[in-house]
């Protein structure tokens, strides 16, 4: 079988061994690569019921078969391990150099389990494993680590890394690579840190063949050209940030914790005034001719930051926060990427701490006297720095909105707003029904990055502000997409450049591999995926109540803007959940029946 | 409703709202449009095209005839717009940005 290695490293951080496992060829067909097969060795790797920082947890590193072709975005890898932050999957995905490193290192995947006796950079050079002693990394931001190790080894090594959050365990902990670059969501940092793993170095010169590569390449100019045209214009020219005018307009921008889906202060940090105001310049991941990644710089005269500048971070560390100034966010963003934290955790849950200091419940007393009100630039920056040493309000917003909720108590838990414990994104969910059961049914947490409603409720498809049964159908089929796209893997701002995604991906998988692929075997191999992720969730404890929107979202209707008086009922939230359900085959409860999981194969993963 | 008092091809006046790369172009955040109160897309595109030629093959489709498919009208902040009749009030918006959601 063509473009895969056909085997993992299973490295033991404990006892220093390694070990090569071979891959078989129907593991490959059925989970084909990235998240899939992350998914897949998580099954095998990871006891039930542990704790997420327990030294067997395994963290586990995938390629996938498009990796090293080439093709436009597809150098990219999947992240998997058990979340710290939820107790469920955690899977992200991250971007650029490393992931080809990997592939031509002679690994499919990278299963690290075990617990060094002290910090420890993993070098895998070729195949071959060494453990140097870290200490000299430690407490060193993500930039300095990648830069400190690649003096070291060389500069064509490529490097993941965690910052000091992920070496304090914070449960939102990232794990950064090429240039700050992140596996973001779910805390797979800290599940690094708990190894004492504070850098992996990755060199690999050993090229992986394709079957077909002529007709490959062919394919592949003819990718590339599409991908220069309309459909990824949005995210060449301004990149995610379009999203926050726009999302304002629409009354859809969470602003101070989700009280407002309107913000005053949006047009201030727009994408527009980003891109006119603060541009620096324009990056590319590894084999990417799209280009989304907008480098945006301060511009006023505080200490100069400068970073990359997603919607996401411009509306955690922005709106959410009550923050108009676009100085402070690029700070703020660029502190949680050096740091190594999820920003949008770390932004909901700094403003879960401002609600309830507003409400009167955190006083001064427990912010070391800071004013923790909405809108306060110097105390969000403060917060960051503080979370991970765990110092004063650091020390609980270390924990996640819904655990320093549950530490707080007096109705605070109402406004951490999370699914699972993840901390929710940019999209509010009364005024995108589609997305609202996206976010409540993800086996990751509230991720917007799976089922893709957005799409629909942007569209005259479906009434983005009111509910319906065929919104189960929708979300099941987007996360089956997003199962096989996160698999392949592509990168999702590819997904317009093609006609029919599933036949194009099907022919490119066959022109790699020199198996068959029909694009229904495909459309199959992606519920196999999803139904294998919510297997895991259900042998960790997952029920029925997991699958459930904060409380804020079912009580109250939105107060401002277009959608002003709109709301999402507990019993219409319920309805959508239930039409999910039955759309998926599952039971009553969000169960999957033994016919489910035989019609998949998926019955060796029943514990 | 359709104003009564007016002949649905009387011109009346509407914002529209430009985001992205729109604005970019035309340097300006809203831009106010003489359009008859019942038109449709097509119509819609060709006045915005004669009075802002720089979205041309930009965000407007070369022909006049139409949007990029990247691109999209809401009404009010809305309604999504699918190509088709339009009923539209004096003083309504069109929102103009790109369909590409999400990110």
């Amino acid at each position: 079988m063509y473009g895969y290695n056909g085997r993992i490293l299973v490295v033991n951080m404990s006892s220093r061994q390694t070990q090569w496992e071979p891959l078989e060829e129907h593991v490959l067909r059925n989970f084909i690569g990235g998240t899939g097969l992350a998914t897949y060795l998580l099954h095998h790797f990871c006891p039930t019921g542990i704790d997420p920082t327990d030294p067997s947890n395994p963290l586990i590193f995938t390629t996938s078969p498009l990796s090293g072709s080439r093709l436009t975005t597809s150098s990219k890898f999947a992240v998997a391990t058990k979340s710290p932050l939820t107790g469920f999957i955690g899977d992200s995905l991250s971007s650029s150099f490393l992931s080809t490193e990997l592939k031509r290192s002679g690994l499919d995947g990278l299963v690290i389990i075990g617990r060094a006796p002290s910090s420890t950079l993993l070098f895998i050079d070729n195949g071959k494993v060494e453990f140097f002693d870290a200490s000299n990394l430690k407490g060193l931001t993500t930039s300095m680590t990648e830069k400190t190790v690649k003096e070291r080894l060389g500069h064509r090594t490529r490097v993941a890394c965690i910052g000091p959050a992920g070496e304090a365990l914070i449960p939102y902990a990232s794990i950064a690579n090429d240039g700050g670059r992140q596996a973001g969501r779910t805390g797979s940092g800290a599940v690094m840190g708990s190894k004492n793993l504070k850098a992996i170095a990755v060199r690999g010169t050993q090229a992986v063949p394709f079957s077909n590569p002529e007709e490959l390449k062919r394919v592949g100019s003819d990718l590339t050209e599409r991908s220069l045209g309309n459909s990824t214009e949005k995210y060449r020219v301004l990149g995610t940030m379009a999203n926050m005018a726009v999302f304002n307009r629409l009354g859809t921008l969470p602003t101070r914790n989700f009280q407002q889906s309107t913000f005053e202060g949006a047009e201030q940090i727009s994408g527009e005034i980003f891109h006119q105001k603060h541009k620096v310049g324009n990056a590319h991941c590894a084999n990417c001719t799209i280009g989304c990644e907008h480098i945006v710089g301060t511009n006023d005269h505080g200490p100069n930051s400068q970073g990359r500048m997603e919607y996401e971070s411009s509306f955690a560390l922005g709106s959410l926060v009550g923050i108009s100034n676009p100085n402070s966010v690029i700070r703020a963003s660029q502190l949680c990427n050096e740091l190594g934290m999820d920003t949008i955790s770390t932004g909901g849950t700094i403003s879960w701490a401002m609600e309830c200091f507003e409400k009167g419940i955190l006083k001064k007393n427990d912010t070391g006297g800071m004013d923790l009100r909405f809108g306060n630039e110097d105390a969000v920056m403060e917060c960051i720095r503080l979370i991970p040493r765990k110092l004063g309000i650091g020390e609980l917003l270390s924990k996640g909105s819904r655990n320093a909720a549950t530490t707080v108590g007096q109705g605070s838990e109402n406004w951490a707003m999370h699914v699972k414990g993840l901390e929710m994104p940019g999209y509010e969910p009364r005024s995108l029904q589609t997305m609202a059961l996206g976010l409540a049914v993800s086996t990751r947490g509230a991720c917007h990055n799976r089922s893709s409603g957005y799409e629909s409720d942007f569209s005259s498809k479906v009434d983005r502000l009111s509910a319906d049964k065929q919104r189960g159908r929708i979300t099941m089929e987007g996360e089956d997409f997003s199962s096989v796209i996160d698999s392949l893997i592509w990168c999702k701002f590819l997904r317009k450049a093609f006609g029919d995604f599933y036949e194009e991906s099907a022919n490119v998988y066959q022109l790699i591999t020199g198996c068959s692929m029909t694009s229904s075997q495909l459309r199959q191999a992606g519920e196999r995926i999803s139904n294998l992720k919510k297997q895991f969730n259900i042998r960790e404890g997952w029920q029925r109540g997991d699958d459930m929107l904060p409380q804020r979202i079912l009580d109250e209707r939105l107060p401002t803007g277009v959608t002003r008086g709109v709301g999402l009922s507990h019993k219409d939230l319920d309805m959508m959940i239930t039409s999910y359900y039955e759309e998926r085959g599952w039971t009553s409860n969000g169960l999957i029946p033994n016919v489910k999981l035989t019609e998949l194969g998926l019955m060796n993963f029943v514990r | 409703m359709i104003d009564a008092k007016r002949s649905p091809s009387e011109p009346i006046s509407i914002k529209v709202e430009l985001f992205g790369s729109a604005r970019l172009l035309c340097g300006s955040r809203v831009i106010d449009v003489e359009t008859p109160q019942l038109t449709n897309t097509q119509e819609l595109t060709t006045t915005l095209a004669t009075n802002h030629p720089e979205l041309v093959g930009k965000v407007i489709r070369a022909d006049r005839r139409g949007l990029l498919e990247n691109y999209t009208f809401n009404l009010n902040g809305v309604s999504f717009i699918d190509n088709g009749v339009l009923r539209l009030h004096s003083g309504d918006s069109i929102l103009l940005f790109s369909s590409q959601a999400g990110g």
